[in-house]
């Protein structure tokens, strides 16, 4: 009962994590004003945020931990599947709309991102 | 028990917050991808290539003259703010040209097309080159096209093109 609840967790705050990446990535084209201007601090709110409810879902900080970085992968391969739409969909052109810089950006964030899940499960199990 | 039934309730809870952060989630990235993908489309409808080079000598000095085409079939309109191009002459690098265009950038409205020429001098160090090397010459021309919402995008296009020399 506990694994599926953290697996349809994980599903879930990676879906959450794949708006903020994709945001992130993209922030000129994001709909709202304030996700534009403040996009990596919403990730990282994110990230706290998904390690403090993965914690409120499981009372080991290690599978907790393990939670959250499975959603911040799941969350970046999702988004990495977002960019690659153009070219999977054949509308690439001579232009690259997204620069490797972001794609770049976007995997050293992922890393950061891991330990700062890490205290939210950490104040998800002291809930 | 008490404490069982209370951790049951705070999965609960965990889990409705996650489904609506998920919703949340889908929406941010169901109007992001959509913007992306008109970006996208509009990037794609844009084309530059070379059409053809031409040299010409004057006293010893050379000249190689560049024409670009410029398609912007999207229904945005579009500029270009620079370029620059580069000439290869039998795989070796001859000389390129940086051409700044940020204070008056080149308009591209909407379904136009635009031929441009783009004129570099070989300085005095190249001419030898110019004047003993063969006649297919290789061109790159890159240049950053100022997208509306994108920002400036890079395009890059290559050539081997036959070169026509002339005498001004």
């Amino acid at each position: 009962m506990e694994r599926r609840e953290i697996v349809t967790g994980v599903i879930l705050m990676g879906i959450f994590l794949c708006g903020l990446f994709t945001c992130q990535a993209l922030p000129l084209l994001a709909p709202l004003k304030v996700v534009q201007e403040y996009g990596t601090v919403f990730l990282f709110l994110g990230a706290v945020v998904t390690g403090l409810l993965l914690g409120m879902l499981t009372p080991s900080m290690e599978k907790g931990v393990y939670a959250g970085f499975a959603s911040i992968v799941l969350g970046l391969a999702l988004a990495g599947l977002i960019l690659a739409l153009p070219a999977l969909l054949g509308i690439a052109g001579q232009l690259g709309v997204v620069s490797t810089l972001a794609l770049e950006r976007a995997l050293i964030l992922a890393v950061i991102l891991t330990p700062i899940s890490a205290v939210g499960v950490f104040i998800g199990n002291l809930i | 028990m008490k404490g069982n039934v209370r951790h049951v309730q705070r999965r609960s809870i965990a889990l409705v917050i996650m489904g609506a952060l998920a919703v949340c989630g889908i929406a941010l990235t169901w109007a992001t991808a959509g913007d992306y993908l008109g970006a996208s489309t509009v990037a794609a409808k844009f084309q530059s290539s070379v059409q053809g080079i031409t040299c010409s000598e004057t006293n010893s000095e050379y000249k190689i003259r560049i024409d670009v085409n410029l398609t912007n079939g999207s229904e945005w309109d579009l500029s270009v703010t620079s370029m620059r191009s580069i000439v290869y002459l039998d795989g070796q690098y001859v000389w390129g040209h940086n051409y700044d265009w940020t204070g008056n950038p080149l308009e591209l409205p909407r379904g136009s097309t635009n031929d441009i020429v783009l004129e570099v001098e070989v300085p005095h160090t190249k001419t030898d080159v110019v004047a003993t090397g063969g006649n297919v010459w290789s061109i790159r021309v890159s240049g950053l096209l100022d997208m509306p919402r994108l920002g400036t995008k890079l395009f890059v296009s290559k050539a081997q093109v036959p070169l026509e020399r002339g005498n001004d």
